[in-house]
């Protein structure tokens, strides 16, 4: 929404609203505001799991007079079938979700990012052996494995993050060697190495910092895909444990009461679904912002040249 | 007014008036074209020079329509064959395209497709325009690719595009381009991306088969070279504007405006007189970042007070400082380079340094006490 | 070509043995107790003593495996502990259901989002900000939460459309010719059939597909994006051909390149999708097979699917590299 005043003088001012200003900050400005957002949330959220929120009942504490209730003012999201207050659990569980989700990308994307380094700098055995390793975990899909791994190694957070981390991994690690390889051949690198540089310094000082943007990006975009993929296995029920208040496994605990408890298994959901969305989104501003040419034809761009 | 000689007169052909064009940049507009003007004849042979950016390519896109979703034409007209190509609707347009007016492109790397044959590409130009079969489109595409020296007619019309090397690649684009006959050809940068060497065959080649189908041609590039030898007339442009127009060998024996003097002294062979390469110091304004006044003054050593406040039109000069020049030789400039001094490539009367307005960096390294 | 083939299906090999060497070590080597786990919890001690001989648990990690590797030659995937039969038997029974889900979603998937990527890449400005918010909420949802509020709204709401099974109960299926029960119900000139078919699979084909839509909308859009500056483009418009054969012979034709070799990604997505969508559905496909596994630590039928979907899997990818070989002249000939 965007209001037109006009100021004393005849001069007109444009009151843009929230989105545009913020649209408008430097990417560097957005970040920080993002991160702070964020530390909010988990803050609060963290507050609302260990019950120490004052308006929210604890997401664990039952109340077996009030199961399956529809939303109201004092249950905003209705109550479950133990009568615990679905508010408080999907907000709790937003703690579950983001962390893991962030503790598998993180880690499957620096594994892979080594592993990817390494076989791209390297080349000749090391590659060939490294690749193959890849693309033999990159053969199975994704959940198919998750799913294999954490019913071999147990049902608990844990073996899920295992899980997830290992069917992560081949994706940065490919994407990696990619970068690198084409970076060996740049002109900068060649350079580098005829002043001398040592292939440690070349690897620190040259790809490392031109890999990363990459896989930052993809990690980002990664993590919603994650996210969704991690519920998912929680509603096959491997992953989180009851009584976790774990979006997936609710998802799943609401399936035995539909359709007439509508409300269980639709705020999970939505959770889901927004917190992936806002990600995503963060995503994509991160790659359209490294790569304009993404940014769309809207006009910012003439055609190259003069 | 633009001088007109009896030979521009009557049966032009093209003829952009005034033709302004400007690109979008965040929030705002900018100009990258301002005020170009200029008259190409049937068959006549017009250059366009200049740097990187100075508006050329712009200009024969405008030409063709092909500014894309950037650009907008501010004013302006282009009229070819009794009409205005800027106010046709699409598809009147797209019967001018290729029929009427063909263009190349700089790089044949990357302006043929690379998932279809050479042949299709060729023929889909004439079966646009023309209905026929493919029998016989394929056999004068196979024609087309023997006038441009490429063997094997038939069986080179199956291969793809990247098993043909540059220069061979920018000959199928000529054949392309000539496959209708078209009255005017503009060819933007067509050797800039291929080896010196086929350069000339690929220049020569398009000059012949140009001339022989009586086309009019407008090069544009950055290569005094080039246009020196394939031109009738050039137009020099700067910044946006076109700030020299005339016939070849006038603009090389006698060049006027400044910039054209400096160009000609910064490359090598192709100086009037014997003297060091002397590049021209300083830089091309941003779009949208010229001074006030004259693009070219920061880097002139032939400004006066008024240059930075007003801006020099382009304007037919019948003689400066008491040399004739050649009817239909225009220049931008309030100070034009005289005879004696276009040969040295800097100023031999006597004139005051004029600092620059504050904010404008001059480039042109001298200083109020070294006069 | 032939050379790109031989190539291609050393490599297939190559992975195929890489994955017998994960699922073995899934099965064998990283569980606590493989043959508990075989057995099942409630089995007793006696029992899985006889599992722990016959896996020959107390033999040597090689010779396991070469057991393990005989056994899949010869086809034996197991027992299921859930259904008594043969893992193999039961992959074979639930396997067409899955086919005809996952070709339905995965055609309406690519054509709806190729569809949106290259309205959205363009028309540019607002169509394209719509497009792209539609294809990252296509890949925010997740779709076992989806195929729950279609279910919700198309049958308990709206009663609109079924939502259990393949057709409604007490109706037989059309003579096996495809094991696809719409075409099959098509090809014996059953309409009243092929509709009850044709209902039954359209809420799990939906939710299914909707990841996918939005996946093959941002590929399709970037790289449309990318092919609408090239020069060849402009080139052809200055050929004054009409918008509509610049934009399909030239553009599209080289964007759908890259997406092509996004097809099989998609694949993956969607069998995932399967093992969370048809327990919804009553689907009676690969999926639910798997999830019930899953749920009742069914380790051979677990192990059984996870190396059939992934030999499936890499079959399906090296058929998109053949693919996108055909398509792009500049790979065929190298």
């Amino acid at each position: 929404m965007a209001a037109v005043t006009v100021a004393p003088g005849g001069s007109v001012r444009r009151r843009v609203s929230v989105v545009r200003e913020f649209a408008g900050i430097s990417v560097r400005n957005r970040l920080a505001v993002l991160i702070a957002g964020l530390s909010v949330l988990v803050t609060l959220t963290d507050a609302v799991a260990g019950g120490r929120f004052p308006f929210l009942p604890s997401p664990l504490a039952q109340n077996l007079v009030a199961t399956l209730a529809p939303p109201s003012l004092s249950h905003p999201m209705g109550t479950d079938e133990y009568g615990r207050d679905i508010l408080s659990r999907v907000l709790a569980g937003t703690m579950i979700s983001v962390e893991v989700t962030l503790v598998v990308v993180i880690l499957g994307a620096t594994l892979g990012m080594l592993i990817g380094v390494v076989a791209g700098f390297f080349g000749g055995t090391t590659d060939e052996v490294l690749m193959r390793v890849t693309d033999m975990f990159l053969a199975f899909p994704f959940l198919i494995l998750a799913a294999a791994i954490a019913t071999a190694i147990g049902r608990n957070l844990t073996a899920t993050i295992i899980a997830l981390t290992v069917v992560e991994w081949p994706w940065y690690a490919r994407l990696a060697r990619g970068q690198v390889l084409s970076l060996r051949e740049h002109e900068f690198v060649l350079a580098a190495r005829s002043l001398g540089a040592s292939r440690r310094r070349l690897m620190f000082r040259g790809i490392l910092p031109n890999v990363m943007p990459v896989l930052i990006t993809q990690a980002t975009l990664d993590i919603g895909y994650v996210m969704l993929s991690m519920a998912g296995l929680s509603f096959l029920g491997i992953g989180a444990q009851p009584p976790a208040p774990e979006w997936g496994s609710m998802i799943l605990d609401a399936l035995t009461y539909q359709p007439q408890a509508w409300w269980y298994a639709l705020f999970p959901g939505l959770a889901l679904t927004i917190t992936a969305f806002g990600f995503n989104l963060l995503g994509d501003g991160l790659r359209d912002w490294f790569d304009p040419t993404l940014a769309g034809l809207r006009g910012d761009t003439g055609p190259a040249g003069p | 007014m633009i001088a007109v000689t009896s030979q521009q007169r009557g049966a032009e052909l093209l003829a952009i008036e005034n033709l302004a064009v400007s690109f979008a940049a965040g929030q705002s507009r900018v100009r990258v074209i301002q005020d170009v003007s200029l008259r190409v004849g049937p068959g006549m042979r017009l250059g366009i020079v200049g740097e990187s950016g100075c508006g050329k390519s712009v200009t024969s896109l405008a030409v063709m329509g092909l500014l894309g979703r950037g650009g907008k034409v501010e004013h302006g007209s282009v009229v070819f064959g009794g009409r205005d190509l800027l106010a046709l609707p699409e598809r009147q347009l797209r019967q001018v395209r290729g029929r009427e007016i063909a263009m190349i492109f700089q790089d044949p790397m990357s302006s043929l497709n690379p998932v279809l044959t050479i042949g299709e590409q060729i023929t889909e130009a004439i079966r646009a325009h023309q209905r026929a079969r493919r029998h016989d489109a394929n056999a004068r595409a196979a024609q087309l690719l023997q006038m441009v020296g490429i063997p094997a007619g038939e069986a080179a019309l199956r291969r793809y595009p990247h098993e043909f090397s540059g220069g061979m690649r920018q000959r199928v684009m000529i054949a392309t381009a000539l496959a209708l006959s078209p009255k005017l050809l503009i060819a933007d940068e067509p050797t800039t991306a291929l080896d010196v060497t086929i350069q000339a065959q690929v220049l020569e080649l398009m000059g012949r088969l140009v001339k022989d189908a009586g086309a009019a041609l407008m090069l544009v590039t950055h290569n005094l070279g080039v246009v020196a030898g394939m031109t009738e007339r050039v137009a020099v442009m700067y910044a946006g504007r076109i700030v020299e127009e005339a016939s070849t060998p006038d603009l090389f024996g006698r060049p006027a405006h400044p910039y054209t003097v400096g160009l000609l002294h910064s490359l090598p062979g192709v100086q009037t007189r014997d003297s060091d390469l002397v590049p021209i110091p300083g830089m091309v304004p941003q779009p949208g970042h010229e001074p006030a006044g004259c693009a070219f003054a920061p880097r002139c050593r032939w400004r006066l007070p008024r240059c930075w406040t007003e801006q020099p039109q382009l304007e037919g000069v019948e003689q400066i400082a008491g040399d004739q020049l050649a009817a239909g030789h225009r220049v931008a400039c309030h100070n034009p380079v005289a005879p004696e001094e276009a040969g040295p490539g800097f100023p031999i009367r006597a004139l005051p340094f004029v600092p620059p307005p504050p904010g404008i960096t001059d480039f042109t390294g001298q200083s109020e006490t070294a006069q | 070509m032939l050379r790109f083939l031989l190539r291609r299906l050393a490599f297939v090999l190559l992975v195929l043995f890489g994955i017998t060497l994960i699922t073995f070590v899934l099965e064998r080597v990283v569980p606590g107790d493989p043959a508990r786990l075989l057995a099942g919890t409630r089995a007793s001690q006696q029992v899985v003593n006889q599992v722990s001989k016959s896996l020959g648990l107390n033999r040597p990690l090689l010779v396991q495996y070469g057991l393990y590797m005989s056994d899949l030659a010869h086809g034996n995937l197991g027992i299921s502990i859930v259904t008594r039969n043969p893992v193999t038997h039961d992959l074979v029974q639930y396997f067409p259901a899955t086919l005809e889900l996952i070709i339905y979603a995965m055609f309406f998937g690519i054509v709806i989002g190729v569809l949106i990527g290259v309205v959205s890449a363009s028309r540019g400005g607002k169509t394209d900000v719509v497009g792209e918010t539609i294809a990252t909420t296509s890949l925010s949802i997740p779709v076992f939460w989806l195929a729950i509020l279609l279910q919700f709204l198309f049958y308990s709401r709206l009663h609109l459309l079924p939502v259990s099974g393949r057709l409604n109960p007490g109706v037989s299926p059309p003579h096996t010719i495809t094991g696809m029960y719409t075409i099959d119900a098509l090809l014996e000139g059953n309409i009243p059939l092929f509709l009850d078919a044709l209902a039954h699979i359209v809420l799990p084909a939906v939710s299914l597909m909707v990841p996918e839509v939005g996946l093959v909308a941002k590929t399709v859009r970037a790289s449309m994006l990318e092919v609408l500056g090239r020069d060849y483009v402009r080139a052809a418009q200055a050929k004054g051909l009409t918008r509509w054969r610049v934009y399909f012979r030239h553009a599209l034709r080289n964007a759908l390149l890259p997406a092509v070799t996004v097809m099989g990604l998609e694949f993956g997505l969607l069998i995932s999708g399967t093992v969370l969508v048809e327990t919804i559905y009553s689907w009676p496909g690969l999926g639910s097979y798997t999830d019930q596994a899953i749920a009742s630590s069914d380790y051979d039928a677990i192990m059984g699917v996870t190396i059939v979907v992934a030999v499936a899997y890499v079959v399906v990818n090296m058929l998109v590299d053949v693919l996108y070989a055909y398509l792009d002249p500049r790979v065929r000939l190298t």
